[in-house]
């Protein structure tokens, strides 16, 4: 069955999946494995070829696409240009009422949900030190929780980096500042637990730069954690106990 | 003096702002809205949807891109977002029941063995419309053959094996449909 798998998905282009490769490798001394996997090939070409031959993008798609969002661009931008005096002096009283209103979080000593990473970090693993989370979706089915998560609009992550070879616990969504995070909880093969957050990186400040993980050494009451990004989220990881170093993921 | 019609504040916004549409982003727009529509097409099915599956996601790159630090994920950004947006928007609409593999395989009608591959017409559009979305994603996205597995995996949000387990049993769907399932009816005398 493993072998009828990676026949259908053999391309001839795809060096460095295991499976692919493990099959093209035996396809060498094996020619009838070679001519099962041509005749697939085959296949994939002809129905390639009549794909791309039935469903031809509309010949004034692209200028479309160039109009609709210049058009949408522009019209958003006059509307703004328009109102620009009265918006000026709401936007100003607006700026003061929120600084002052900063100041007094800040002199209170109570930050409230802010808009920085480090700020996210710090609440998450204040959450995840709570006993007894209540998991919205219990499932090891990441399917599953993919379509509730998009049905909720909530962030969904498309890369799960160290964590996706774990077991899928479930998911939660946890309301943060404005927005909303999502929590999945996976459990590796010695039974423990690991906490992954995913939050949008829009409006968020100082995220996690770089493309792979980033293991940040953990603070004096935290956990350590791995930190990573993709265009649309900042992620976060770590262990559910302490004395886990996260670096074991990597 | 103020400008007065709305053509005048158009005009000045035009001249004034840093315009979104620049010569990388239709650069952008011509590598990749083929591929797009046709990914929105087998998701969608029909072109009206695909066009403006296609367009909103191209707005949104418009409104985005500068958060996109590395350019060499444009390609697997812009298929996620369309992806997504249809799941937002167009999932919701559907009229029909899903229908699992399983059991859509078990209510196709049982064809004899064809000897020769005719894919004209439509056939194999008419064919990938059958198969449920779960595999048909996946499957549209292998065929466009721009897309790594890692890249397919990322836009779907699902590991690489589920991505080519899926395709297997899309593939196998499809065969079946365009009467050529090989397990039926050996083999088709190519080899």
């Amino acid at each position: 069955m493993k072998d009828e798998v990676a026949i259908s998905c053999c391309r001839g282009k795809d060096e460095g999946v295991r499976e692919i490769d493990k099959l093209r490798e035996r396809a060498g001394s094996d020619a009838a494995l070679r001519a099962r996997i041509e005749q697939e090939e085959r296949f994939d070409q002809e129905v390639r070829a009549a794909w791309q031959r039935d469903c031809l993008a509309p010949p004034a798609l692209a200028q479309q696409i160039l109009d609709h969002v210049e058009d949408r661009t522009v019209r958003d931008g006059v509307i703004t240009l328009s109102r620009r005096t009265l918006q000026t002096f709401a936007l100003a009283a607006c700026a003061t009422l929120l600084a002052v209103g900063i100041w007094w979080l800040q002199a209170r000593g109570d930050g409230g949900a802010g808009d920085s990473f480090v700020e996210f970090r710090q609440d998450m693993i204040q959450f995840a030190s709570t006993d007894g989370i209540e998991l919205d979706l219990k499932t090891n089915d990441l399917n599953r929780i993919s379509g509730w998560l998009s049905q909720e609009q909530a962030p969904l992550p498309n890369a799960l980096g160290p964590v996706a070879s774990l077991e899928t616990l479930g998911c939660k969504i946890i309301k943060w500042g404005e927005g909303k995070a999502t929590l999945l909880c996976f459990r590796d093969q010695e039974g423990r637990v690991v906490h992954f957050f995913a939050i949008d990186r829009e409006g968020m400040a100082r995220g996690p730069e770089g493309q792979g993980p980033v293991l940040e050494a953990g603070e004096a009451e935290g956990p350590e954690t791995l930190v990573w990004n993709c265009p649309d989220h900042f992620y976060l990881a770590f262990f559910d106990d302490e004395e886990v170093s996260v670096s074991e993921l990597l | 003096m103020g400008l007065t019609t709305y053509g005048e504040r158009r005009a000045a916004f035009r001249k004034n702002v840093a315009t979104t549409v620049d010569e990388s982003f239709e650069t952008t727009v011509g590598d990749y809205y083929e591929d797009l529509y046709r990914f929105a097409f087998s998701l969608a099915k029909n072109p009206a949807d695909a066009s403006d599956l296609v367009q909103e996601t191209y707005l949104k790159f418009a409104n985005k891109r500068k958060q996109i630090r590395d350019m060499s994920k444009v390609k697997s950004w812009l298929f996620t977002t369309l992806y997504r947006l249809y799941l937002a928007i167009y999932r919701k609409q559907t009229k029909f029941p899903k229908v699992e593999l399983e059991d859509a395989g078990a209510a196709l009608p049982s064809t004899p063995p064809q000897q020769e591959l005719s894919l004209e017409g439509g056939v194999v559009l008419e064919a990938l419309e059958k198969i449920d979305e779960k595999y048909r994603a996946p499957l549209s996205l292998f065929f466009l053959d721009s897309l790594s597995y890692q890249e397919i995996s990322d836009v779907l949000s699902i590991p690489i094996g589920t991505v080519m387990s899926r395709i297997h049993r899309a593939k196998a769907m499809l065969k079946k449909s365009l009467r050529l399932d090989r397990a039926d009816s050996g083999e088709r005398g190519e080899a």
